[in-house]
């Protein structure tokens, strides 16, 4: 118990230090996809920045809106990172201190909860801005959600497993990416419209709503609200590598599309996006999966 | 069992530790009449903020919802699915379930109630 005490914290810290530097690393990507430098004064060629940007912003004071719910609006950010730091438990690394049978049902448990936060946070602020951005996102998420948990039942199936790490050991000798190259492509459609990034970010629709559903959080609560994103975002990431390939390495290709997405491809359109959820997608990954059910019988 | 509480506390506890830094460096020492008031542009807050919304978005939800309850259904599918012990029976039934469900998108399709147009 207290190996599995100190790996969760070791693992917990980690995420936090490897978030900032994915910060770092977007910050970069972007200045290069816009022809400019991005950070490269502080320290060695910009390489504390993530961490002197966390000291700012934990320094800055935390303004609460007039009528706003003073605790859920406190709290909202904060729960928001536990939900992301928990689903790090989950990390397939071959070294256990735990292995979770129905590993994948805690991911989608907890991933589904983010929903809620992200509503609490638009709702609580007492901000109409704040408030239809919320709602936008939530309908997206729990759009993306049923055709992300359709496709993950369909590498499921395949490995009649549900731990993270039996999946990866099962997944091994083929990658599972050459199975059925389109599904992995809706995948990496779903899983940014799930995590609210460019080109899906109509949660934070900068042209109309300012910042969307965070307007009125700075200082730490939006520290917070930026961690638990890109948390989010690299959980993902790591579930793509475990579900489609077998290596965690494979991860960082996945994280990197992420960053090249919103340096490349202009935001849609969001009757588009809930079209594409719910009359192509869904459809679409119902439909394999009923082709998949008389192959798993043959063979 | 206990492993995942005991991960799931410790995030917790990170959490509040980052809420109580965040509370006491950030404490706010001045406050007028503008600072705290919701942004608007620029402008007065004109009205209460929680707006009515989109009709559509609640219907969104509702589909959601039978969707998701017919989802955890199949969830019981993945562990068994494959196995020797699954006749054909517990094939066809899967079957005609996931037809059932795409049934169901093709109905609500036709219904209308997934068009985003006013």
């Amino acid at each position: 118990m207290i190996q599995h005490l100190i790996s969760t914290i070791i693992t917990y810290l980690l995420i936090l230090l490897g978030v900032a530097f994915f910060t770092l690393l977007e910050r970069k990507a972007l200045g290069y996809f816009q022809i400019r430098k991005g950070p490269n004064k502080l320290g060695i060629m910009g390489i504390p920045q993530p961490l002197a940007d966390a000291l700012k912003l934990f320094t800055k004071e935390w303004v609460t809106p007039n009528f706003s719910n003073y605790f859920p609006f406190i709290l909202t950010p904060t729960i928001m990172l536990i939900l992301a730091l928990s689903m790090w438990q989950l990390f397939p690394s071959f070294m256990l201190t735990s292995q979770m049978t129905l590993g994948m049902f805690l991911f989608l448990c907890i991933s589904s909860l983010t929903v809620y936060t992200t509503l609490m946070a638009g709702w609580t602020s007492n901000s109409k801005y704040a408030l239809l951005g919320a709602i936008r996102a939530m309908a997206q998420t729990i759009s993306y959600e049923v055709t992300m948990t359709l496709i993950i039942m369909f590498y499921l199936f395949l490995t009649m497993e549900m731990d993270i790490v039996s999946v990866r050991m099962t997944n091994s000798p083929i990658w599972t990416i050459t199975l059925f190259f389109p599904l992995s492509v809706m995948w990496l459609a779903v899983i940014l419209a799930e995590t609210n990034r460019a080109p899906f970010d109509f949660a934070e629709g900068e042209s109309e709503l300012v910042s969307g559903f965070n307007i009125e959080y700075g200082g730490a609560g939006f520290a917070f609200l930026f961690m638990a994103e890109y948390s989010n975002i690299l959980m993902m990431s790591l579930m793509t590598s475990c579900l489609l390939t077998s290596t965690l390495i494979m991860s960082i290709p996945v994280a990197i599309i992420f960053l090249w997405a919103r340096g490349s491809l202009p935001r849609y359109r969001y009757d588009l996006l809930m079209a594409m959820a719910w009359k192509s997608f869904l459809p679409f990954s119902l439909a394999t999966l009923i082709a998949l059910t008389p192959l798993l019988f043959y063979f | 069992m206990e492993k995942v509480m005991l991960s799931v506390l410790t995030a917790c506890l990170l959490g509040i530790i980052l809420l109580v830094v965040g509370l006491f460096l950030g404490v706010s020492f001045y406050s007028g009449r503008e600072k705290p008031s919701p942004f608007e542009c620029g402008f007065d807050p004109m009205g209460s903020s929680r707006v009515p919304f989109s009709l559509r978005f609640f219907l969104l939800a509702v589909i959601f919802v039978v969707f998701d309850v017919e989802i955890v259904l199949l969830f019981p599918a993945v562990m068994v699915v494959g196995g020797s012990w699954m006749w054909i029976t517990g094939y066809v039934a899967l079957l005609v379930f996931l037809i059932l469900l795409l049934g169901g998108v093709i109905h609500e399709w036709r219904e209308g109630s997934l068009e985003w147009e006013v």
